[in-house]
């Protein structure tokens, strides 16, 4: 009896296992197929390649820049603009949201203007960064922050307002301080929300990083952008358009892995 | 208020007798007590002059209706709360808010998910920085005794809901109270672990000697349980009646409790009550 469900067992999973495998076949032969017929209609002429470039085109403009070592550069650039401003925007959004939630008089004094914020479009700042900070790395972070800052104040103050007050309530009856039911209850339960604030952000603060280098950079994957644009190079522009994917995606990766580490250790 | 069974002294608090002629005052002593909520919805008064002393070593449970100012009554007595009008005493001083003497278990356990066992029952000692190797041993013993010694390093979403409650217990009694307050403990259990607890607890915290308040609104347990079952009222909260409880001889534990012929007498003038 065992051997026959155990049999059917491993028939499922095999059928599973083989699914799978026609899934990620099947991935790899959209990309392929999309390139193939990209390249294809940009030599027959279908699509003028001067406007919508083709791979070939990419694939030597990456190992042109590559040679050159202009494209660490402009990767290391926009990586590390992006990592500083999801690291800040975090942090600070955090600490917002610890003085919101020790004064909650401020809070409630606070509301309306951090709800306005909130639904600024941040690229409207641009220009005041610029004119503040200058046309340089320190504006581009500034857009970035800005960008993550005030999604993470509200994630994680509405987070620590729905900590069960009851929790807070036995932490009380040992007589415990402000600062040790911030410590103790707070912070730890809230936890999972700012790892979910971080996801949020890498995201957001590449959105940031990008916009700030169109406006003012000398270096970045937004600035061969918006260089490539205006020279009508449009292969460079497709180049760091990919380039701005793979990073996106590791980031992405990055962050859901650090993720994984924090869960395991609770 | 007679109430035709006279008060006896409890099988279970014999060795506390010179323990408390020790002492001058009662345990608690609440002194015509008022307490007002107030909300933007208007205000509502919880209790309405309710006077109740409990002695060394005693076990109370108080009954009532829902919304009767029973659960009030533990926080005024924790300081959670002051009163309105009316004074709370513990040991013959106000109730203060934090007091090691005093432990309070809640109705659910409110253990913290990210804390092992171990580290939730260290959570009072941790707050008041008293956490040293000796008292986590105790603390440790504790957990075995109550049947949780394999479990000191798990996390609670891996127990069930009866040892979680133990847990918790062990969290409360880990700073040694002398007075303990129930809030609805056995609550959220279900009828069979609930039972097995309650015998557990009320052995635990009679054999050392602790005096506690039990607040419930399950009859059968606050009689099985108990030296006086306190009936209040519907709201505002006062106190109708106390009644003493006695089982009888030989009468230990709340599962031998429900088992003895006196119970369904208590159970119906418990009840009789609670209807008027």
């Amino acid at each position: 009896m065992s051997q026959a469900v155990s049999q059917a067992h491993r028939l499922y999973l095999r059928r599973r296992r083989i699914r799978w495998a026609w899934v990620h076949l099947a991935r790899w032969a959209v990309l392929v197929a999309v390139m193939v017929l990209w390249e294809l209609a940009a030599r027959a002429r279908i699509v003028d390649p001067f406007i919508a470039s083709q791979p070939t085109r990419i694939w030597e403009t990456l190992v042109r820049l590559a040679t050159a070592g202009d494209l660490w550069l402009h990767l290391g650039v926009t990586v590390a603009e992006t990592v500083a401003g999801f690291v800040l925007g975090t942090l600070v959004g955090v600490g917002a949201a610890i003085v919101l939630w020790w004064f909650p008089f401020w809070s409630d004094v606070s509301e309306p203007y951090i709800v306005m914020l909130n639904s600024i479009p941040k690229v409207a700042l641009g220009p005041i960064f610029i004119v503040w900070l200058g046309t340089n790395v320190r504006a581009v972070l500034a857009m970035a922050i800005a960008i993550s800052v005030i999604v993470t104040l509200l994630m994680v103050f509405t987070a620590f307002r729905e900590v069960d007050p009851n929790k807070i309530k036995l932490l009380r009856t040992f007589g415990a301080t402000k600062t040790q039911i911030l410590l103790k209850a707070i912070i730890p339960s809230t936890v999972p929300t700012m790892i979910g604030a971080l996801k949020v952000n890498v995201g957001l603060s590449l959105v940031g990083t990008i916009v700030g280098e169109f406006l003012a950079s000398k270096a970045g994957l937004g600035y061969l952008i918006i260089y490539g644009g205006q020279v009508f190079n449009m292969s460079l522009v497709m180049a760091a358009v990919i380039l701005l994917a793979i990073v996106s995606i590791l980031l992405y990766y990055v962050v859901s892995y650090l993720e994984r580490q924090v869960v395991r250790q609770r | 208020m007679n109430t035709g069974v006279e008060p006896t002294q409890a099988v279970f608090s014999q060795g506390y007798d010179a323990n408390r002629d020790l002492q001058t005052a009662p345990h608690v002593e609440i002194r015509d007590v008022h307490h007002v909520y107030h909300s933007l919805e208007g205000e509502t008064v919880a209790l309405g002059g309710v006077s109740l002393t409990v002695d060394y070593g005693e076990f109370v449970s108080v009954v009532g209706p829902s919304g009767c100012g029973k659960s009030t009554l533990l926080s005024l007595i924790a300081g959670l709360v002051r009163p309105t009008s009316g004074s709370v005493l513990v040991k013959g001083k106000p109730a203060k808010l934090g007091d090691p003497q005093v432990g309070y278990m809640l109705q659910h356990d409110y253990l913290f998910e990210w804390r092992t066992i171990l580290d939730n029952c260290l959570l009072g000692l941790e707050v008041r920085r008293q956490v040293t190797r000796e008292r986590k041993e105790r603390v440790l013993q504790l957990l075995e005794e109550y049947g949780l010694g394999g479990f000191a390093h798990r996390y609670p979403d891996e127990l069930s809901g009866g040892m979680r409650q133990r847990a918790a217990l062990v969290r409360t009694l880990a700073l040694d109270p002398d007075l303990v307050l129930l809030d609805e403990p056995f609550g959220a259990l279900d009828y069979q672990t609930r039972l097995r607890l309650e015998d557990d607890v009320a052995r635990i915290l009679k054999g050392s000697g602790k005096s506690t308040i039990l607040v419930t609104h399950d009859i059968s347990e606050a009689i099985s349980m108990s030296d006086r079952v306190v009936v209040m009222s519907r709201r505002p909260g006062t106190i109708r009646r106390i009644i003493s409880i006695d089982l009888g001889e030989g009468v230990e534990g709340p599962l031998a409790a429900r088992r003895s012929p006196r119970m369904s007498e208590y159970f119906n003038l418990i009840w009789k009550e609670l209807e008027e």
